[in-house]
């Protein structure tokens, strides 16, 4: 594994493009596949080779053979003439054995390598020719106990000596024969475990280059995969390090340099955000102030402590009193929000009881929904536990959701349920509202953001309620979410621990 | 088990002339080295065909071995374990089992022939011919025995398969031979004197099937082969070719005098009947002097051949020839008998 390690660092040092590697590789294995080839077509040559000397050995014993068995026939038959003592069948023996050279002349063609013995047997059969004439003409002249004589002493012995040549051509044919096809054997069982090993080394190396090679590809795309990663998730103190000297080395560098580009860039506009927030709070702080004046002194005006005001100057009042109370409404939502994103916004935390948050938003918003003779329900047992959490920023979620949805309903209900379940209370607030699309809904949760603008006119509204109540349930270790659906209402939801804190910084 | 033979008991037994008088030790012996050791280990089986060794010990002790000792071995067997073993030098044995060895492994060296044909196979009237042995019931001493290498070997030559085809029968010869004799089993192959005694029971129960003396093509090819033991051989090429041309002097001695040397191997008590010896050594005529003649490495090829084709060896003839033979010591013999 050591050993593998290195070569895939070996090759991702290698200076040269990923191109020019992959290139390498397929032709160091082409190469030897070209080797083997090459060592097949050398076993086929070497097999072709053998066959040949197996036919040329195969030719040579039959030759060996059939002078073996014409010799056998001829010295039977020589014995046979000598005893018959016909002139005819002497001169008849004479000439058969004169024409048996012709299959002497056979061998001299097939017995290269047994040139000795060949002389041998040569040299014996012109002897027993010699002698065999010798003996016939002695039986021709009468002579027969010196012919009788001549052939047991020289032709017997000379005859017997030819047979034993013959069989002994044959039998070093066939052990030649026997050494050829045992050396094409061997030669079969070396061919074939070079071709394996060949084979084997092919796809062994095939596996090591595609292993190293891909290894050095995916190492360092998994990294600038992990980098890129943390850099999404806003990281970007780190460094993504390949060894590569390649495409990937390069995109690694890049992958670096843009990081610190993000970096320092991120840390502008975190820089330039806080100083927003901090200016929004401070300016919401500061605008506060003086509307609050104006909003005291217009309900002074207007209670008469000035004197009584006209008809028509009261009806000015109560427009003024309701706009500065509107745009009260909307500085304190911007300095919740600027103090969130500023970071400064921390939860109080004590002990509270759900169903009196519950309670306290249903005696805030049952006028309107009166008003707007809109049912309001509330589903909750009666045994809620206790939880830990800032009882007055949950107040302020599950207000926004409920006047939310009192303020898009216009004929129906509007249901509160609650549950607790796992450690965690369950809200939902259910309204028979117009419902939101798809698209809708995934911006909801975003600052200044509403489901549908020409609504948002008609409803009024800020667009920074339920972005500030995502950031206050999350702070809690909650989450909130909506089910909708156009023409069939609203569900909003939010799970928080029963035991809940400040979960998470928002700065 | 060694028997250190008595010298002198050999010279009484030797006709007065004495063979090596016959036939004279070449001179050049006289002015080769003498031999690196004077004690010479040779087997006594009982066995006829073997009688040159036997007879060997005058002339052994004319090319310097005092100290000649012959092993008592109760089979053929003992001859291949004993010459690889190097509890005997230098022994005559059948080329069939010695070729077996060599592939084997055993440290023996193959240094000539030592007598043509000398089994015959006998069978019962329902065995005319080898071809006939299918299905047929075999005695033979042991299944990787001498004989049973030759049956196979001459099956095999003829197309039979001595594995499947043969239904063989591990027995003694003096058993097998009652057997064949009652025609309890179907062939039985034999050596000297095991052929003489059957031929003596005059019955006609059974023939002789091949007689490996005359019958093509056993008889152009030698039957035993003189063998040594490899590290004597190589320690002692001077006492080993003293050896062997003994034995081979000692060969044309028995094929002369076959009279003398059976009252020989009757009196040293290598065979009990003289008429078995006589008869044996008659018909083996001309076969102890083959080793002039004779290509001993032909008969190690064709036995070679034949062996590979019954399975019983896988090496090839050349192979068995490279790793088991060395006819240095009979080549320069030969050339010494010319010149």
């Amino acid at each position: 594994m050591q050993m593998m390690s290195s070569l895939v660092g070996l090759v991702s040092r290698v200076p040269a493009r990923v191109q020019v590697k992959l290139l390498a590789a397929f032709l160091a294995i082409q190469v030897l596949l070209i080797v083997m080839g090459a060592v097949g077509l050398q076993v086929l040559s070497g097999v072709n080779q053998r066959t040949d000397e197996l036919i040329k050995l195969q030719s040579k014993i039959e030759a060996y053979r059939r002078v073996q068995h014409d010799t056998t026939i001829q010295l039977y038959s020589v014995s046979s003439a000598l005893l018959s003592s016909d002139g005819r069948t002497l001169d008849s023996t004479l000439r058969q054995l004169n024409q048996f050279g012709y299959d002497a002349d056979r061998l001299q063609f097939v017995a290269k390598d047994e040139v000795e013995l060949l002389v041998r047997f040569r040299q014996d059969y012109d002897r027993f020719i010699d002698v065999v004439t010798q003996v016939v003409e002695l039986i021709r002249g009468g002579r027969a106990a010196e012919a009788r004589q001549m052939q047991l002493a020289q032709a017997g012995p000379l005859a017997d000596r030819l047979e034993r040549l013959t069989n002994q051509l044959v039998n070093k044919a066939e052990a030649d024969m026997v050494a050829s096809i045992e050396a094409s054997k061997q030669a079969y069982a070396t061919s074939q475990t070079v071709v394996i090993a060949f084979a084997l080394a092919s796809i062994l190396l095939a596996l090591i280059l595609g292993y190293a090679i891909s290894w050095s590809l995916i190492g360092p795309v998994t990294a600038i995969d992990a980098r890129l990663s943390q850099i999404a998730a806003g990281d970007f103190k780190g460094r993504v390090e390949v060894a590569n000297r390649d495409e990937l080395g390069a995109l690694a560098a890049n992958v670096n340099k843009m990081c610190e580009e993000l970096g320092r860039l991120y840390q502008q506009l975190a820089e330039a955000s806080q100083h927003k927030s901090q200016f929004l709070a401070n300016m919401s702080h500061e605008l506060r102030t003086p509307l609050n004046a104006i909003l005291g002194y217009t309900e002074l005006i207007a209670d008469g402590v000035y004197g009584q005001p006209s008809e028509k100057m009261s009806g000015v009042l109560k427009r003024l009193e309701s706009n500065g109370k509107h745009l009260l409404g909307l500085i304190n939502d911007v300095l919740d929000l600027s103090k969130i994103e500023a970071g400064q916004l921390v939860l109080d935390l004590s002990d509270f009881s759900l169903k009196d948050i519950i309670q306290t938003v249903v005696s805030a918003v049952e006028p309107l929904a009166e008003e707007k003779k809109i049912e309001l329900k509330i589903e909750a047992p009666a045994n809620l536990p206790p939880g830990r959490g800032d009882e007055r920023r949950l107040t302020q979620v599950l207000l926004n959701l409920v006047g939310n949805a009192i303020k898009f309903t216009d004929v129906g209900e509007v249901v509160i349920t609650a549950s607790v379940a796992d450690g965690s209370f369950n809200l939902a607030v259910r309204d028979t509202g117009p419902g939101i699309s798809d698209t809708d809904r995934g911006k909801l949760f975003q600052e200044f953001q509403q489901a549908d603008n020409s609504i948002t006119r008609k409803k009024g509204g800020t667009g920074l309620g339920l972005a500030i109540s995502r950031r206050i349930i999350e702070m809690h270790g909650g989450r909130i979410w909506v089910e909708s659906q156009l023409g069939h209402g609203s569900t909003f939801s939010f799970t928080i621990p029963t035991k809940g804190g400040q979960k998470i910084s928002l700065a | 088990m060694s028997m250190i033979q008595n010298r002198r008991r050999f010279l009484a037994t030797l006709s007065s002339a004495g063979a090596a008088g016959l036939i004279g030790v070449p001179q050049s012996s006289a002015q080769e080295a003498p031999p690196e050791t004077t004690t010479l280990r040779l087997i006594q089986a009982p066995t006829i065909c073997q009688a040159a060794q036997f007879m060997a010990d005058e002339f052994l002790r004319r090319e310097g071995f005092t100290n000649v000792q012959y092993i008592k071995k109760p089979g053929a067997k003992g001859i291949e374990t004993a010459l690889a073993s190097g509890e005997a030098d230098i022994n005559m044995h059948f080329n069939a089992r010695i070729i077996i060895r060599v592939e084997a492994g055993d440290p023996i060296v193959i240094l000539a022939g030592g007598h043509l044909g000398c089994f015959e196979l006998f069978s019962t009237d329902r065995v005319r011919s080898i071809r006939d042995l299918k299905g047929k019931t075999v005695a033979v001493l042991e299944l990787d025995s001498a004989q049973h290498a030759f049956i196979a070997i001459m099956a095999a030559h003829v197309g039979l398969d001595p594995r499947k085809d043969i239904n063989w029968v591990a027995q003694s010869p003096v058993e097998s031979m009652r057997q064949l004799a009652d025609g309890k089993i179907d062939a039985f192959l034999g050596f000297p004197p095991q052929p003489q005694q059957l031929r003596a029971m005059k019955t006609k129960s059974f023939h002789v099937v091949v007689n490996s003396m005359m019958d093509r093509p056993w008889s152009q090819y030698f039957c035993c082969m003189v063998v040594g033991n490899q590290e004597f051989v190589k320690k002692h090429p001077v006492a080993t070719k003293r050896a062997l041309r003994a034995i081979l002097n000692a060969s044309d001695v028995v094929d002369r005098e076959p009279e003398r040397t059976a009252r020989f191997l009757v009196d040293r008590g290598f065979t009990e009947n003289y008429d078995y010896a006589l008869d044996a050594l008659t018909e083996m005529k001309m076969a102890f002097t083959a080793w002039r003649e004779y290509d001993p490495e032909d008969t190690i090829r064709f036995y070679a051949l034949r062996l590979r084709d019954v399975g019983m060896i896988k090496s090839s003839p050349n192979e068995i020839i490279a790793a088991g033979t060395d006819w240095r010591f009979l080549n320069e013999i030969k050339r010494e008998l010319k010149g």
